[in-house]
């Protein structure tokens, strides 16, 4: 009993903390990790149901013959009917019924009113010495409604405008009115529908080729 | 290393008082972990040595032969042999330096607990630091010229809920161990009495046997 000290407070704890404190901050990290882990699954961004997308199945003209000069010259294009109106008389926008009328790139239909020229673009029609080559024409894979207001309704009561597309390679699509409707806001509305249309582009001997299309978008509200 | 990349994004997240409550989150874990060690090895006390001095009239040697198997830093071995170094002082002289010692054991048992009372208050209004400096971050994006970066709002309001969350974690985890340990802490200073009287009652009587043999 001789050798007893009294022992300084806490002596004997100061020492607890040189040990005590790795443990503790290794720990911590262990909980942040845990934590970090169930923030980042739980912050995961649910992905939504796409919305249904308003499309419709298009009736693609057939792809043209084999290249015969002579008879794509003497065959004239038939307008084929697209679209097939869908009358919704219970949603608050009414809906117009369009009608697109295709005509294939070989020979664009002229518009009823003078319509400049086509730009200069890689025409799809094959060449007389393209004999044997693979080709078709370009295909709407997305061809929205325009939808308009019911204050424009009236001023498109049987309205028929037409559109000239530039299809590029790419698929990247520039559209013009070559035959305008009479007020310029419904213009302004069916040019907005009509740049978001997505095209596959023409295809000849198996690549991509630029090509032009006059469809005629006819705009009947019921 | 995925889940690494994505919990150190989440920390910064949090914002500058992700720091100072890590540094909080730490010590009191720290303290935890001490008391938790230092309640484990110092302050249990063997039942056959209770029981020893629980039994009036034991025999002294026999309770310091019990005591050599204590460590020497037990906090009952440092209590009993201040006890026994003294018992053939005045009995009020052994109880004097039993309750001196008592207060020092007690002091070294609370050491640092008043950390940990600090960062049950202090770790949820640093959370609370964080959420105000994360919203005003926010607001600042919005005013003016509108909301013109929804994900610079959103991070801020990110960062404010991590913060207090944060925050509120370290407080539940401090307040628990906080009243575990003041608990344990009562309950051995009040062991430590009760046997301690025991000690100073069997010194009285062997004192009071040799008054009445001396008369």
């Amino acid at each position: 009993m001789s050798n007893y000290t009294i022992a300084v407070p806490g002596e004997e704890l100061s020492s607890g903390l040189r040990w005590s404190l790795p443990v503790a901050l290794l720990l911590w990290v262990m909980m942040l990790w845990i934590f970090g882990r169930y923030f980042t699954a739980s912050d995961q961004p649910q992905i939504p149901p796409e919305p249904p997308i308003d499309a419709r199945i298009v009736e693609l003209p057939p792809p043209p013959a084999p290249p015969k000069p002579v008879a794509q010259v003497e065959k004239a294009p038939t307008p084929v009917k697209v679209q097939t109106p869908v009358l919704q008389k219970t949603m608050p926008v009414v809906v117009p019924k369009v009608v697109a009328l295709v005509t294939p790139p070989p020979q664009p239909v002229a518009p009823t009113v003078a319509a400049p020229p086509p730009p200069p673009v890689a025409p799809t029609v094959p060449s007389s010495n393209a004999q044997g080559t693979e080709q078709l024409g370009a295909r709407a894979l997305y061809q929205p409604k325009p939808k308009l207001s019911e204050d424009l309704l009236d001023a498109t009561m049987h309205a028929v405008v037409m559109a000239r597309f530039h299809i590029a390679a790419d698929g990247s699509v520039t559209v013009e009115l070559t035959q305008p409707a009479p007020d310029p806001r419904v213009n302004q509305l069916i040019l907005k529908t009509l740049r978001t249309w997505r095209f596959f582009p023409a295809m000849q001997a198996g690549k991509p080729v630029a090509s032009v299309q006059e469809i005629k978008v006819a705009i009947d509200v019921d | 290393m995925q889940d690494l990349h994505e919990s150190w994004i989440a920390f910064k997240l949090g914002g500058a008082m992700i720091l100072p409550l890590s540094l909080l989150a730490v010590l009191a874990l720290a303290i935890m972990l001490e008391k938790a060690v230092l309640y484990w090895r110092y302050t249990r006390l063997p039942n056959k040595l209770q029981q020893l001095i629980e039994t009036y009239g034991f025999d002294w040697s026999v309770l310091e032969q019990e005591l050599s198997a204590l460590d020497r830093h037990h906090y009952f071995f440092r209590f009993f042999h201040v006890v026994m170094a003294n018992r053939n002082h005045p009995y009020w002289w052994t109880e004097s330096r039993a309750a001196d010692e008592a207060q020092v054991i007690e002091s070294g048992l609370s050491r640092r607990l008043w950390v940990l009372e600090t960062i049950v208050t202090a770790a949820p209004l640093l959370g609370l630091m964080g959420t105000i400096g994360g919203m005003m971050h926010a607001f600042q994006l919005i005013g003016g010229a509108g909301l013109v970066n929804p994900t610079g709002v959103t991070g801020g309001v990110a960062q404010a809920l991590i913060a207090t969350a944060v925050g509120l974690l370290i407080a539940l985890i401090s307040l628990f161990g906080f009243n575990y340990f003041s608990r344990l802490q009562a309950q051995t200073m009040d062991e430590m009495e009760r046997l301690g009287t025991r000690m100073i009652d069997h010194i009285r009587l062997d004192q009071h046997a040799t008054d009445n043999m001396g008369a």
